[in-house]
């Protein structure tokens, strides 16, 4: 409540006064002209009427802040004159002037409401005296007006209002609180707005705050209570807001936010799905792509390379035997010469044998004579390296149909890549076996997936190394065609994209599982034929 | 005999001029006589008239194809027995299995080493030599 009276008071500054002067003696008229005239601060805009009659008139029209009456006018006399203005115009000060210094008169002018009783002489040796006085007056009256409006303020504010003494006595209610609880006056102190109102006062006196707010049930509805305590009258006040429908709003609200963040969510979960699936079919398209791209340049540069690459080569030829009789350093060119041009070609070779694989001659074969056929090819490569190599092929397989020639290129290639990863020697282990199919077996690095059925058998040919393993984030890339991390000249990255070729043109598939540090195993799995798959050991395969 | 000082003489049929240029400097200081041919016809006709000891054959050629030389050389009864050794930048084993369908002894991708085509030639001429003696007994 203070701040609203805070903002009252404000209003009553303003410089602009209109005087209304009631008086028949145009002297006693001048005089009133000349001691106003002396202010400075505050302007005063006089209008002079010499009879009471034409000042009601005056008044009835508005606009007058002040009245300056003397009593004795010809048509009124006396207090009558005060009555008269009194009743016109109530709440406008009244000063009365006058000839006499008549104490009694004063008095009863006084009690009739008149603000204040000046006698015109006095006025005539100190000007000032009048304009005090009508400051004093106005400002006297402003203030009793704004009194009876806040209590009438209060009084008729829509929210309740409750005062109580600090032992929760109800001093004070104002209408709304009247009739909005109107349970009040008998429950005392357990009614929800007066409940725990005394340790809501010392509350406050302890913390220092002014006042506090707290959430009020009461009849379905919910209410803001507003509480100060003022310590030096021992006053508890409260100010209540029916809060009931903003509660429900923002409770609807709330609930409708969760709901349209659900969806939100659902969505957002839905849409990353979509983009997911489209990004795997992306990458499929991407690597087709790259596979595509890759064909076509082989096909239509790799002639015309490997031509020049040729005559490179006879250029080194011919001039070995002169460059090499004069010192190791020319020597040592013709040989980076050589290599250069190996390793293009090689390039080359990779691009053609994986754009154009060469048909497949499939036949009955052993996978153990495959196995051994390419072990055998880097035995002495492998006892260089300190490697041990560790053939294990179980007793059931059966013979599958394969191009023996192509077969060995992936085995080969698998075991130039366990080598690789072994700079220090270690163990490389190639097994087979046959397995029953239970559940597709997806794994990491897996090249493709859906080449077989549960319950169907496979052959499994495995070829696992000690060596360094493949960092999960490359693992993903090692079949892309020229994906490497061999240093220029020591991979051209078509090993493995060649190799999975391969597989996969016999009906296959072929992953890698790697951890980094742990080693690697490459993982075939080739197509047992369907007469062995039903019958058993004892049938033949074409 | 004197079969074995006489200077071997090598026909090289390939439409690159570089190609031609390097193979008879090389084979030159290897002690060969070497003729060679810008394209087939031009090959053909040198091969009857020197009657070469071996024919070191492109496959990819403008106009007559290696193919077609080696197949017209098959044909003729004067040259069938020159062997011939294909020497190309084709990648594959389809096309290596043609050219030995139709008679080729001996095959080489580029790009090659000298002293690999050299073997080549020697185990070539080595080859023709086993078979003319073979005949020459025969027909005796
Ligand atoms: N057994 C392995 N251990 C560790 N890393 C491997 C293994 N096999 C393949 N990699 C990784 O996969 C990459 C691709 O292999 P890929 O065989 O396709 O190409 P490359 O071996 O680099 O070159 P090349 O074409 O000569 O085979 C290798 O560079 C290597 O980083
Ligand atoms: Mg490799």
């Amino acid at each position: 409540m203070i701040y609203f009276l805070e903002g009252l008071i404000e209003g009553m500054d303003d410089g602009h006064l209109n005087v209304l002067l009631i008086e028949d003696d145009p002297q006693d008229a001048q005089l009133m002209q000349e001691a106003l005239g002396e202010t400075a601060n505050t302007s005063f805009a006089l209008e002079w009427v010499d009879r009471v009659s034409k000042g009601l008139e005056r008044l009835a029209r508005g606009g007058i802040d002040l009245v300056l009456t003397d009593l004795q006018l010809p048509d009124s006399q006396g207090l009558e004159t005060v009555a008269r203005v009194h009743a016109q115009a109530e709440g406008v000060p009244i000063i009365v002037l006058t000839a006499l210094d008549d104490e009694g008169m004063a008095i009863q002018a006084l009690q009739k409401g008149v603000q204040d009783y000046l006698v015109k002489r006095y006025i005539k040796v100190y000007p000032n005296l009048l304009v005090r006085s009508m400051r004093y007056a106005i400002e006297r009256r402003r203030g009793e007006g704004e009194l009876i409006r806040l209590a009438s303020f209060l009084e008729q504010c829509p929210d309740p209002v409750l005062e109580t003494d600090g032992s929760g006595v109800i001093t004070y209610l104002n209408r709304a609180a009247r009739t909005q609880f109107a349970d009040l006056f008998g429950s005392a102190a357990t009614h929800p707005v007066l409940w725990g109102l005394k340790d809501a006062a010392q509350r406050l006196q302890r913390s220092g705050a002014t006042s506090l707010t707290r959430e009020v049930p009461y009849r379905g509805k919910t209410y803001e209570q507003h509480i100060s305590y003022y310590p030096q009258s021992d006053l508890i006040r409260s100010y209540l807001i029916d809060v009931t429908e903003r509660k429900q709003m923002e409770q609807r609200e709330r609930e409708l936010a969760a709901a349209a963040a659900a969806a939100e969510r659902k969505r957002a979960a839905e849409l990353d799905e979509a983009y997911q699936e489209l990004k795997r079919t992306q990458a499929m398209l991407i690597q087709a792509e790259k596979m595509a791209a890759v064909g076509q340049l082989a096909s239509g540069i790799a002639h015309e390379v490997r031509n020049p690459l040729g005559i490179i080569l006879q250029c080194v030829n011919y001039l070995e035997p002169d460059l090499q009789s004069r010192g190791a350093q020319h020597a040592e060119v013709l040989q980076v010469i050589r290599e250069a041009v190996m390793t293009s070609d090689k390039i080359i070779r990779g691009l053609l044998d994986f754009s154009r694989p060469t048909p497949l001659e499939l036949k009955p074969t052993s996978i153990a004579s495959v196995i051994d056929a390419s072990l055998a090819l880097v035995q002495a490569q492998a006892a260089e390296k300190g490697i041990r190599l560790m053939k294990d092929v179980a007793d059931d397989v059966p013979l599958v149909l394969l191009d023996e020639h192509q077969m060995q290129q992936v085995l080969i290639n698998l075991i130039l890549n366990a080598f690789a990863a072994m700079p220090t020697g270690g163990r490389l282990s190639i097994r087979s076996y046959l397995r029953r199919l239970t559940e597709p077996g997806l794994r990491i690095g897996l090249r493709s997936a859906d080449a077989f059925r549960p319950g169907q058998t496979v052959l499994v040919c495995e070829v696992e190394d000690t060596g360094t393993g493949i960092p999960k984030e490359i693992l993903p890339r090692v079949f892309h065609p020229f994906f490497t991390t061999k240093p220029p000249g020591e991979g051209i990255g078509l090993g493995l994209t060649i190799t999975a070729a391969i597989v996969e043109g016999h009906g296959g598939t072929i992953s890698l599982e790697s951890e980094e540090g742990n080693g690697t195993k490459a993982v075939i799995t080739l197509p047992v034929s369907q007469d062995r798959d039903r019958n058993g050991e004892g049938s033949a395969s074409r | 005999m004197a079969e074995h000082l006489r200077r071997r003489t090598v026909l090289m049929i390939d439409d690159e001029a570089n190609a031609r240029k390097l193979a008879k400097l090389l084979l030159e200081r290897e002690g060969y006589r070497v003729l060679t041919a810008a394209n087939g016809e031009e090959g053909l006709i040198l091969a009857k008239v020197q009657q070469p000891d071996v024919v070191l054959l492109d496959i990819l050629m403008p106009k007559t194809s290696g193919h077609e030389v080696l197949r017209r050389l098959q044909e003729d009864q004067d040259l069938k027995d020159i062997p011939v050794i294909i020497v190309t930048a084709r990648r594959g084993e389809q096309g290596i299995a043609a050219s030995f369908r139709l008679g080729a002894v001996s095959h080489i991708e580029k790009p090659y080493e000298t002293k690999d085509l050299l073997q080549k030639i020697q185990v070539a001429l080595a080859l023709a030599q086993q078979e003319e003696s073979g005949r020459a007994t025969g027909d005796a």
